[in-house]
């Protein structure tokens, strides 16, 4: 039996539903249009593929070097570390011979070049101390330095009651160990002998 | 020209063109109406038809004759309109049976719309149906399709698809009865 009653029959076959004029004629021409205008836009993007190939190859490649990058770096301050872990772990005998190897593997230049970049972080004391200074090379710097820069005012009314003949070694006598370690501890003295 | 000759168009790349031209010609009318059913806004249905005819010259050369092409394409159209209307509600995030005014407000402004109150109230009934209810619905009473051809395109038994449509109607019937006696 069908559900449909008469009444309810009636509503349904009394077509409320219009289309405008010729839309119908125009319908064809409408999807015609809307289709080549879909197969424009795909063959642009199909040609343009090859340059969004080689943008993900172009961007593939920077994440791979930035990986790389990082990695590397990674690596090293692991490594740092695991040194830095060892030094701890090393008597002072096993130090002093590790740090001699690794100075002796060093040319001359890289020593300059270190210290012409490092020296004002370093203590005196330490440099005159240390068992790889050349003593009597330093002690001829600081002498020519004294002769040629203008000293701190109490090292200078020491100097200047000083026969103007001294020789270098008197010179260092006159002038009063504190005085003078003060003067060498002033970082400027050692830009100004070029170390 | 019948369907056998269009599809054997439109299965040949060098005459697909022609094919499809001729199939646009006989089918695009009631395609339309079909989905115009569906959707009712005359401005939604023709939309949607286009898309539907860019979807079928795209699905020609994958087209198998196992199926009626009538079947296939009212398959394409149905589906379709099924996937606009839950794509527009979606937008609009709100559900039609619990919007009857704002539903008929539109339908009166619609100038492709002509019914009286007691039309828009039908429209709605049928607007409001689950989706395959509403599909059977329209294809049994408006494209007068045989049970058999509805379940070649909706993969639905016939046994389920007579059950679907008794319901739709009878929800049809006591919704417009209950509206109609209020007023």
């Amino acid at each position: 039996m069908n559900p449909i009653d008469n009444k309810l029959k009636s509503q349904l076959n009394n077509d409320t539903m219009r289309v405008p004029e010729g839309y119908f004629e125009s319908l064809e021409q409408d999807i015609f249009n809307k289709l080549a205008n879909e197969q424009i836009v795909e063959k642009t993007l199909e040609k343009k593929s090859p340059i969004v190939k080689r943008l993900f190859m172009l961007t593939a490649v920077a994440a791979a070097i930035t990986i790389a990058f990082f990695g590397i770096n990674w690596l090293v301050e692991s490594n740092a570390h695991s040194i830095g872990v060892e030094f701890a772990k090393m008597s002072d005998a096993e130090l002093d011979t590790y740090m001699t190897e690794q100075i002796a593997s060093l040319s001359i230049d890289d020593l300059y070049g270190y210290l012409n970049q490092n020296v004002n972080q370093l203590n005196t004391e330490i440099l005159f101390n240390s068992t790889y200074a050349d003593a009597q090379q330093i002690d001829k710097s600081i002498t020519d330095e004294l002769h040629e820069q203008v000293l701190d005012a109490d090292v200078l009314n020491e100097v200047v009651a000083a026969p103007s003949t001294v020789n270098d070694e008197k010179l260092l006598e006159i002038i009063d160990d504190e005085l003078l370690q003060e003067y060498l501890n002033d970082a400027t003295l050692f830009e100004n002998l070029g170390l | 020209m019948t369907d056998k000759e269009i599809v054997q168009l439109c299965l040949n790349a060098t005459t697909r063109e022609q094919g499809y031209k001729q199939l646009v010609a006989m089918y695009s009318k009631k395609l339309y109406w079909h989905i115009r059913r569906m959707v009712t806004s005359h401005d939604d249905a023709n939309d949607v038809v286009q898309n539907c005819f860019i979807k079928i010259w795209k699905g020609l050369p994958n087209y198998r004759e196992e199926s009626k092409l009538y079947t296939w394409l009212y398959r394409i159209a149905s589906n379709e309109a099924i996937t606009f209307i839950n794509e527009k509600y979606r937008r609009s995030s709100i559900a039609i049976d619990n919007d009857v005014e704002n539903y008929t407000a539109n339908l009166k402004s619609d100038p492709w719309f002509d019914g009286d109150e007691t039309q828009m109230q039908l429209q709605y009934a049928i607007d409001s149906l689950p989706d395959k209810q509403k599909q059977v619905f329209v294809m049994r009473y408006y494209d007068e399709m045989k049970y058999e051809e509805m379940e070649a395109v909706l993969g639905t038994s016939t046994g389920a698809l007579k059950a679907s449509y008794h319901h739709a109607a009878k929800k049809i019937e006591t919704y417009l009865k209950a509206t109609l006696n209020r007023e």
